[in-house]
């Protein structure tokens, strides 16, 4: 009996238990968890009053203008961000696989931000975007794009763009680091044959570097909207969401709404509502991408 | 102009340059916070702005250190984040050799659990986080912290540690069975020393991003003597007040653990991985 239990075909079960246990308890429970959630009365300083409620907690989120708001701020938020991360990201990894001196040092300094956590990253650049003492200010003063001092977290649209450069950052190394490495697999030969038939760099880059870190690009930019769309130390760190909510985006609100009514219905059903656009989001793009058939690591 | 200077011209302009450039733009953020931190604390505050650190002193240094329950924060991270990992490298460790090792029923399944949870965003599953931890009476733990880490980052550690034990032949755990160690030990005495620099670079994944984490930690930890240093850096930065020399100082010494290990394994970063072997 104790031989069939523990035979080698429960082996790699028996392996993969404890992988099971945390991700099955902590993990995909939690996520159905949100969803049984999201149609609770649940608020957990008043529990006299849980219980199911429907669909009420949606129709109240579709009615709650700051909730609005928040949508609209994470989508402005997460297209220019992975646009921008994207265009230079793809830009460093070109630079950084032509053959010059020091190139294992310059690939070294470009990737450190990747290393910071959120939380620093709001620390370091709120001091930079400082108003009085602030550097940003002060370098754009000596270069002559402005002349005076700005107040860049009184503004909404300012404070957007500081948090989006401070941001972009942070995220410009995942995009390098993982073109790059797509790069490094093109052969060089078939460089050496466009050469041969005469073609410039510009062809070159259309016709046979793009086309070849396609899917990784595609991939690179889906996993890059997710995890931009979930950014919440940076903003958290830097506005709180400020001023006047004009930085607000929904995974900072439903973190805050969580803090201050412990409405845990409610914030869940936001959450809810961001996997399901998140879910139709992923869905269309890579059909639209028309992503291959390419293993994921 | 003949033909050499033109080539030289256009090396710098297409290559040198822009890389200079890039470059400056990653690099002066740490400079700056290191050059506040080493100010005076009335020159940081005060214009025209110094672009050195003179006068120079190392008080900042030394009065965070010695208030603010820095080293508190630092204690908790580093037992948080140690911790994090070892758990996690042992279950990976197992796990991700069952997937490269054996046909199992239900195989495919579990891999497309692993990378579906990747693209899981974090705040989802905070709230019933919560509440589990609530009540198993976890809150103001930091076992809660070590969890919801071990978690979040055991998905990718696990595909990575997958992909290790796949370059390497099977032969090896073989032999050393036909000698009569049994598999386990086989693992971790032949298998798991053969591909250290895949477990250092996994190990350090899983470290960098538990030393990070903010989210968690905020809404599970508010007793300030379990706050970690994401956290607790967080709470310098007053609404009104900042004491900037101090953290830029504590900034900078949060940063130093993360910066060695990111210097140890750049290397991989690089070379052997591909689009989404990088969590953030």
């Amino acid at each position: 009996m104790k031989k069939k239990i523990f035979g080698k075909n429960a082996r790699p079960y028996l392996m993969l238990l404890p992988t099971f246990a945390i991700i099955g308890i902590f993990m995909l429970y939690p996520i159905f968890n949100t969803f049984f959630l999201s149609t609770q009365n649940h608020v957990l300083t008043n529990m006299k009053d849980a219980g199911f409620v429907g669909l009420d907690n949606f129709k109240t989120l579709l009615q709650d203008e700051t909730f609005i708001k928040a949508a609209g701020n994470s989508l402005w938020w997460t297209v220019v961000n992975v646009g921008l991360q994207a265009f230079f990201g793809l830009l460093v990894a070109l630079l950084l696989n032509m053959k010059f001196k020091g190139r294992g040092l310059f690939r070294a300094l470009m990737f450190t931000p990747w290393a910071v956590g959120g939380i620093l990253v709001a620390l370091i650049w709120s001091f930079m975007f400082n108003e009085s003492v602030g550097v940003v200010g002060d370098l754009l003063m000596k270069f002559g794009i402005l002349d005076h001092r700005m107040s860049w977290f009184s503004d909404g649209t300012l404070s957007m763009w500081a948090l989006t450069i401070a941001n972009t950052w942070r995220g410009i190394p995942f995009f390098a680091i993982s073109i790059l490495s797509s790069l490094q697999t093109i052969s060089v030969e078939i460089y050496e044959s466009a050469d041969v038939d005469g073609a410039n760099a510009w062809t070159k880059f259309w016709k046979i570097t793009l086309p070849l870190i396609k899917d990784t690009l595609l991939l690179t930019i889906l996993l890059r909207t997710i995890w931009t769309l979930n950014v919440v130390d940076i903003i958290y760190g830097m506005t709180k969401g400020g001023p006047n909510f004009s930085t607000l985006t929904i995974p900072v609100y439903i973190m805050m709404v969580f803090n201050d009514t412990l409405d845990a219905g409610y914030a869940s059903a936001m959450a809810v509502l961001m996997i399901l656009a998140l879910l139709i989001f992923s869905a269309i793009y890579l059909k639209v991408g028309k992503y291959g058939e390419e293993e994921y690591y | 102009m003949n033909k050499k200077t033109k080539k030289g011209l256009r090396k710098f302009f297409g290559c040198y340059l822009p890389i200079l450039l890039f470059t400056a733009f990653i690099i002066f953020p740490f400079y700056w916070f290191l050059c506040t931190s080493l100010k005076e604390e009335g020159s940081i505050m005060e214009l025209p702005i110094r672009y050195l650190p003179t006068p120079f002193t190392l008080d900042n240094y030394k009065n965070m250190l010695a208030s603010m329950g820095f080293d508190k924060y630092f204690v908790n991270s580093l037992i948080v984040s140690v911790v994090t990992t070892v758990i996690i490298m042992i279950v990976s460790i197992w796990g991700g050799f069952a997937i490269s090792r054996y046909k199992f029923r239900g195989k495919k399944l579990t891999f497309f659990m692993l990378l579906i949870t990747q693209m899981l965003p974090g705040v989802v599953i905070l709230i019933p986080l919560f509440t589990i931890f609530n009540k198993l009476g976890l809150i103001n733990n930091l076992w809660s912290l070590i969890i919801t880490n071990t978690t979040v980052n055991l998905p990718f550690c696990m595909i990575m540690m997958s992909g290790f034990f796949s370059g390497i032949p099977a032969t090896l755990e073989e032999a050393a069975q036909i000698d009569g160690c049994s598999i386990w030990k086989a693992i971790f005495k032949i298998v798991v020393p053969s591909i250290m620099p895949g477990v250092v670079s996994s190990s350090a994944f899983a470290f960098v991003n538990s030393w990070n984490e903010f989210v968690y930690a905020l809404n599970f930890i508010n007793d300030s003597s379990k706050f970690t240093l994401p956290v607790g850096l967080s709470m310098m930065k007053g609404e009104f007040t900042v004491n900037y020399g101090g953290l830029a100082a504590g900034t900078i010494v949060a940063l130093i653990p993360v910066l060695l290990i990111f210097c140890y394994i750049q290397k991989y970063l690089v070379e052997g991985m591909s689009a989404g072997a990088v969590k953030g």
